[in-house]
């Protein structure tokens, strides 16, 4: 699943991807970018501000990190239809004797 | 594609392909395997509609048609972006493998089911300036 593509701003998405990898700094982010460091900092601004990515002080940097919560979230809701296809397989198996003890 | 998910679920099943094609595309057996249905067309371009208690009819429409090996679907959910159902079996031993795989599903609409990001992607959509929720 890639849940965090929701976010349609494909730098973004990039950088989601990013931290996806693992706890990254500013500087190191925009390092993967042609889009200017403050254009960075405003991406990351609007990230942490929808609950996505976190940041923590460490000496002079600020780190990012992914927030996890909306990914569990987002797979707890996709579990609805994996249950619905467990049930329906299930069933089918029923089926599939069903046909075989009247054909 | 932007915005979507999906699940995977692999079953195997004591029975030959045949069999369980059969059983995964015929009329009746899928009203009762899958849910109440209307007339069922499994042929390219054909496709049958999933009653449902809640709002209104799914709609299923073939996008492939293999016999005994491979039936994917358009599914369509009034007022959400279609996803895809594709059941795909393969022979194992005296039995058969269905690979069932449900993708693109719109990731957004669990976001609102969960009160994810509530708010926040109308907010976010204004900001890419296209305004138009998916």
């Amino acid at each position: 699943m890639n849940a965090l593509e929701a976010l349609a701003e494909p730098t973004r998405r990039r950088i989601v991807e990013l931290l996806a990898e693992r706890e990254r700094s500013a500087g190191e982010i925009a390092s993967h970018f042609r889009t200017s460091r403050p254009g960075i900092s405003r991406h990351l601004r609007v990230l942490r501000e929808h609950g996505l990515v976190r940041a923590r002080e460490d000496g002079q940097r600020r780190l990012y990190s992914l927030d996890p919560v909306p990914l569990q979230e987002l797979d707890e809701w996709l579990q609805q239809y994996r249950q619905f296809w467990d049930n329906r397989l299930d069933a089918l198996e029923t089926e599939i004797r069903r046909r075989r003890r009247t054909h | 594609m932007d915005g979507t998910c999906g699940v995977r679920l692999t079953r195997y099943y004591c029975a030959a392909p045949r069999e369980v094609w059969a059983a995964l595309t015929d009329a009746m057996s899928i009203a009762r395997w899958l849910a109440p249905v209307g007339d069922v067309d499994l042929a390219p371009g054909g496709g049958f509609e999933v009653r449902r208690d809640d709002d209104g009819a799914l709609t299923a429409s073939v996008r492939a048609f293999e016999i005994e090996r491979l039936l994917e679907l358009d599914w369509t959910v009034p007022g959400e972006e279609p996803s895809v159902v594709r059941f795909e079996l393969r022979p194992d031993g005296d039995g058969t493998v269905l690979a069932l795989d449900h993708r693109l599903i719109d990731a957004r609409v669990g976001m609102r089911a969960m009160g994810i990001w509530e708010g926040h992607l109308a907010r976010l959509d204004a900001l890419l300036g296209d305004g138009e929720t998916r």
